[in-house]
Order: structure tokens, then C-alpha cells, then sequence
């Protein structure tokens, strides 16, 4: 059975699986990232996710196409960014409570729409997002799977170097960084230290939502609760990855290498138990956590709310 | 914007606590208003839904008394809440360690069977069931003192373990699942290891007198004792507390060991007092619904009560809602989602107030 495994075209289906399941989580930390470099820490990731997925359903129930809903899920997730920035930076709300307000509105408004909509007449299949290929590099032998993607991935893994060269190397950029670490030192410069936050946020509530529009771009069937912890994952992905880019992409792989191993696997007859692969992931998770104990680029004011005295 | 129009934001000193329940109760109303729009959206009518609603949970007295047993987990939820939250300790595992808490106390009852005397038979359940809870609760405390885990996440990681886990049991023959049924579900509790009825004739169960007592008991706590001392003092000045000379790292265990062990309670009632076999609908997120709860009592366990009993109506005002109106029981969600939502602004808008900027310095 092991030679089975290690045939060739398993270990390409899994290898692209890695890919595909590294897409959201990848989107979601990546806004995550810049959110925290600004120090506030979107706790409704989860919820902005799922919200994601919500809209693209929405937008095809209500006739419209799956590219046009990742658009509109754009919109909603600068609208939920908005929400949760002006709860944590403007009215200094608890920002676990404010997240999980999110969390909790994301579920209920997926699971009523789901339960009023969908029930009645047949239930509404979203039209795949097909994959785009890459003219030449497709056609490598084996590596070739990694060009034949769907374009929410190649934004996933586009967004990795341009957020990491919008962090190091622009002027807003290290606005967002100090706002983290020293939000008085930039308040004295003269820039309004919760707008810089709330742009932050924003951004991040549309990449989580982003993240949520792919899933629902190729699953077709909606259901709630269909992220399933992805968004926590992202918010891992962070912490794992100690806040810089290149290393969190490290970590994002790892763990959807492990949801790979899962999907692929459950075809083939091992005697072990489906949710053991199922629970790997948080698993997983926790034990990152609690090996990764360098925090050194933790942003210093993460979560803090920032006033004049 | 506002400073061009000549105003400017400032922080209110104290606010009057007849305004304080008044900004609560008009954020309440908030909350329903656009849970109707909600409502409407899917093409139904929000007033006759809502009292629908508000008969379904008070309009006769069985109908108040099982509304009472549908707020005893999420008092008990709600007390974890309290006691973690006071603390500053942001966890949010008051789900998972409700499931674990029916988890051990189901465990022990494969074990022992029903046969023990009553009394000593439902102690030692309730025990159990307290333990199961507090050790996942324990769990998440003990990573963060000893590999400095988030709080927050560990507890949201650990609710998803153990939710798989329990449906890893539910779904094999070989493990909890009913031998002859085909649904995710265990096999039924026989009648005399059921919690007590406390009134005949009703569902209300001796799960809501543990809850309530336990309200006063931690009220007590929390005020009179050391243990309750220490806590609000974490709560309000960490730093200072470890300079104090308190066990930090000691008190985030025992708390979220308690905390842990009151939801694990929750789970224990559900399980032996209302559901009476093990099923992954034993909470409905009681664990999420009682963090709200809690933020809507601003971490008061007495007033814990009171909105304890508001959700549990809520909750059972919903279940006849589908069939007279045809609006989905899911729409509780919404609510208490937007209840948090409205609560945390019109709590924090409370906070300050508008001037005219007075150009004295």
C-alpha cells in the first residue's frame, strides 16, 4: 500500500490539494498580518471567512455569477473590516468580544439565509471558478499541476511578496509597522494613528472575505459553517509564522499539507479513523503554538487601543 | 468632521445606573428593530414573529417553566464566562468543555450504571461532569502558563478536538453509538438516573436550582473571599497583581479550572436532565450564547440570571416559531448576535459624551 502512496500521481494530487487548501488560509493571515503590524488583532476572521462564503452563495442565488460574487464579497469584507475597526479602535471594545461578534453574526445570518432560501425551492449549486492555466509552464511534467490553479490561489500566493515589500519597503507600510509598535510616536508625527488602524482592518476583512469567496468558488454546495476553523487556522498561521511573511508561508504549507494528506488518503483503505485526520490540523496547531515561543517580531502595542492622554 | 462643527468627544466621569439599564434596554430594542428587518427580508412578518415568540416562552405557566430549563446551561455557560472574563482571561472554550463535561460524566455512567442509591448516583455524575469541563479548561490554562499559548486560541482549538472527538464516538457501533439506530446518537439514559423533575408535570429539572445557587455562590466568591479578590485584582492590573506577590500562573489555572467545570455542569444537565442520551445537539453554542449573556449582565453574576432566563425564552420562544410562521429557529442567532453587537456599542458610546469645544485652556 505504501508504494501506492508514493506512486507519482499521488504524490502530484497531493501536492496540488497542498495548494489548493493553502489558498484561504494564506488570504486570511496575510490580511491578519498587516492588521496586527497596525496593532489590532482581527478576531473575526472566522467570521469575515465564512461571510465570504456566504456572499458568493448569496450573489448566485440572486442570479448573479461566482466571479461577480468574490467582487461583492470585496465589499462586504471592507464593510465587516470597518465594523470590527470601529468597535476596537474608535469605541475600544474588547477586541476577543468584538471578533466574536463577528463570529456569532456570520454564523446566524449564514445558517437563517441557508435554512429560509435554500429550502424552498431546489438547493442552488454555485458554478465552479474554473482554473486558469499558465500558457508554457502548465505543461511541465509533474511540477506542471502547480500552474493549473484557480486565480484566487495565484492572488494568494501573489499577495505573500507584495505584502511583504508593501510592509518593508513603503512609506505606509512602516506607518503600519510603528503604529503597532509605538502609536504615540506616529500620533506626534502628525498622522491620525486610527485611521492608519482602520485601513489595516479593512484590508483585512477583505482578504478574509476573499478567502471565504474561493471555498465557495470551488465547492458549489453551500453549507454553514463550511470554513470549518480555516479562519483560526489564518490567525495561527500569524502567530506560527512570528509575524513575517516568508515564514508564515512555511507554516500555511504545513498545515495544508496536512488537510492533503487527509483528502487524499481517505481514498485509499486505512484502517484509521476518518476525524483523526480531521482533528490533525488543530492538533497540529496547538502544538505549534506551543513550540513556537519566539515572538520577538510580535508588534509591541498588538491589541492595545491607542488614546491621548 | 466633528471638531470643524465646533464639538468634541470626551470621556464621561459616572453615568447614572438608572441610564446605564436605560442605553442597555434602547440597545436591546436596536438589536430587535433590524433582527425584524432581517426577518422581513426573507418575506416574513417580524411583529407577529416576535410575539410568537414571547408567547411561546412566557405566555403560560409550562411554557415559563421550560423556558426556566432553557437557561440553566446557559446560566451555568454564562458563570464560567464571568468568572474567566473578570480575570481579563479572554476564553471562549465554554462550548467545548460543555460537551466535555457530558463526555466524562457519560463515560462514568457506561461505567457505574444506574444502579447506585439516587442521591449518591447524581452527586457523583455532577462531579463528574463539573471534572470533565474544568480539566479542558485546565488544559488551555496550562498551556498558557507554561508555553504561553493564547488563552483565546487554545480554547477555540480545543473545542473543535473535542467536538470531533465526540462525533468520532458517535459515528461507530463499536463506540457510543446506538446498536440499533442509525442516527449519530447514543442509546437513551433510563428514567431513574435522569436529573430530578422539580416540578411535576414540567421539564424543569434540578439543573436550574445547582445553576441559580451557584449565581449566589460565585457572587459571594467574588466579592467576600480572597480567591475573589485576587481575580478582579488580575482583572484590573495584571502587572500589579504579580507584583503583589499573587501566583499569577496559579490563579489563570485554578480559574479556568472553575470556569471549565461550571460549563462542564451544563453539559452534565443537558445530558441527564433534558436530552437523556448523547448527541451532538446537546448545545446548540450554549457556550457562545452564554459569553453573550454574560457581556449583557456586564459580567454581574446576579443580573447573569435575569438575562440567563431572557435567552432561555428566547430560545424556546423560537422552537414554535417555524411551524406558525415558517420563520427557521436559526433566526435566535441573528438576534443574539446583534444583541452582543448593540450591547458593546451602546456600553461603549455610554462611555463618552459630545461637547462644545471650549476654547479655555
Amino acid at each position: 500500500m505504501l508504494a501506492d502512496i508514493l506512486k507519482a500521481a499521488v504524490i502530484i494530487n497531493i501536492l496540488a490539494a497542498t495548494i489548493r487548501i493553502a489558498t484561504p488560509l494564506l488570504l486570511g493571515a496575510m490580511g491578519e498580518l498587516v492588521a496586527e503590524r497596525s496593532g489590532v488583532m482581527n478576531m473575526g476572521l472566522e467570521g469575515m471567512m465564512l461571510f465570504g462564503v456566504f456572499t458568493v452563495w448569496l450573489a448566485t442565488f440572486l442570479g448573479g455569477t461566482t466571479l461577480m460574487g468574490g467582487g461583492v464579497a470585496l465589499i462586504v469584507g471592507a464593510l465587516l473590516g470597518l465594523l470590527l475597526g470601529v468597535l476596537v479602535i474608535y469605541l475600544k471594545v474588547d477586541q476577543t468580544v468584538s471578533g466574536l461578534s463577528i463570529n456569532l453574526l456570520a454564523i446566524g445570518v449564514g445558517e437563517y439565509f441557508h435554512r429560509m432560501l435554500n429550502v424552498q425551492t431546489e438547493t442552488v449549486t454555485v458554478v465552479l471558478m474554473p482554473d486558469l492555466q499558465i500558457p508554457f509552464l502548465a505543461d511541465i511534467p509533474y511540477l506542471g499541476v502547480l500552474f493549473q490553479q484557480n486565480p484566487y490561489t495565484y492572488l494568494a500566493f501573489l499577495s505573500v511578496p507584495v505584502v511583504a515589500w508593501f510592509l518593508r519597503r513603503t512609506k505606509y507600510g512602516l506607518t503600519i509597522r510603528s503604529t503597532g509598535e509605538n502609536p504615540r510616536a506616529v500620533d506626534t508625527r502628525g498622522i491620525d494613528v486610527g485611521r492608519v488602524r482602520l485601513s489595516a482592518t479593512i484590508f483585512a476583512g477583505m482578504m478574509a472575505c476573499l478567502g471565504g469567496a474561493f471555498l465557495m468558488s470551488v465547492t458549489s454546495r453551500y453549507l454553514p459553517n463550511m470554513t470549518a476553523g480555516r479562519g483560526w487556522l489564518a490567525i495561527i498561521v500569524v502567530i506560527a509564522g512570528n509575524w513575517k511573511p516568508a515564514r508564515m508561508v512555511i507554516a500555511t504549507l504545513l498545515f495544508a499539507f496536512l488537510g492533503a494528506l487527509q483528502v487524499t488518503l481517505t481514498t485509499f483503505e486505512i484502517p484509521l479513523p476518518y476525524e483523526l485526520f480531521l482533528v490533525m490540523p488543530y492538533v497540529l496547531a496547538l502544538i505549534a503554538l506551543a513550540l513556537s515561543r519566539v515572538r520577538s517580531a510580535q508588534p509591541a502595542k498588538l491589541g492595545v487601543p491607542y488614546s491621548r492622554e | 468632521m466633528l471638531k470643524a462643527l465646533g464639538f468634541e468627544i470626551v470621556e464621561r466621569r459616572d453615568v447614572h445606573p438608572l441610564i446605564q439599564v436605560l442605553v442597555v434596554i434602547v440597545g436591546l430594542l436596536v438589536a430587535f428593530a433590524v433582527s425584524g428587518w432581517v426577518i422581513s427580508l426573507t418575506g416574513n412578518d417580524p411583529v407577529e414573529s416576535f410575539s410568537v415568540m414571547f408567547k411561546g416562552a412566557f405566555g403560560e405557566k409550562r411554557k415559563i417553566l421550560t423556558t426556566l430549563m432553557r437557561s440553566s446551561p446557559l446560566l451555568l455557560t454564562a458563570l464560567a464566562t464571568v468568572i474567566a472574563f473578570r480575570a481579563q482571561i479572554w476564553s471562549i472554550g465554554q462550548e467545548g468543555q460543555l460537551f466535555a463535561g457530558a463526555m466524562l460524566s457519560f463515560t462514568l455512567y457506561r461505567i457505574i450504571g444506574p444502579d447506585l442509591p439516587r442521591p449518591l448516583f447524581i452527586t457523583v455524575i455532577v462531579l463528574t461532569g463539573f471534572l470533565g469541563g474544568a480539566m479542558l479548561g485546565w488544559l488551555a490554562g496550562w498551556l498558557r502558563t507554561r508555553f504561553n499559548v493564547d488563552i483565546i486560541i487554545s480554547t477555540v482549538l480545543l473545542n473543535y478536538i473535542i467536538i470531533t472527538m465526540l462525533q468520532f464516538l458517535l459515528y461507530d457501533h463499536k463506540y457510543w453509538m446506538d446498536p440499533n439506530g442509525f442516527y449519530p446518537r447514543s442509546i437513551l439514559i433510563p428514567k431513574e438516573a435522569w436529573y430530578p423533575i422539580l416540578i411535576e408535570g414540567s421539564r424543569l429539572h434540578m439543573g436550574f436550582l445547582i445553576a441559580v445557587g451557584l449565581a449566589i455562590l460565585i457572587y459571594w466568591i467574588l466579592r467576600k473571599t480572597p480567591y475573589g479578590y485576587d481575580l478582579r485584582a488580575l482583572g484590573a492590573n495584571p502587572v500589579a497583581t504579580q507584583f503583589k506577590g499573587i501566583n499569577v500562573n496559579r490563579l489563570i489555572l485554578v480559574t479556568m479550572f472553575i470556569s471549565g467545570g461550571l460549563a462542564g455542569l451544563a453539559g452534565v444537565g443537558e445530558l441527564f436532565g433534558v436530552h437523556h442520551n448523547v448527541n451532538l445537539d446537546i448545545s446548540p453554542g450554549y457556550g457562545y450564547t452564554g459569553i453573550i449573556i454574560a457581556m449583557l449582565a456586564e459580567l454581574h453574576p446576579i443580573f447573569v440570571i435575569l438575562a440567563a432566563i431572557f435567552f432561555g425564552g428566547l430560545i424556546n420562544g423560537s422552537i414554535i416559531l417555524v411551524t406558525s410562521t415558517g420563520v427557521h429557529t436559526s433566526i435566535v442567532f441573528v438576534i443574539q448576535a446583534l444583541v452582543l453587537i448593540a450591547v458593546l456599542v451602546s456600553r461603549a458610546l455610554m462611555k463618552y459624551r459630545i461637547r462644545r469645544i471650549s476654547h479655555v485652556s
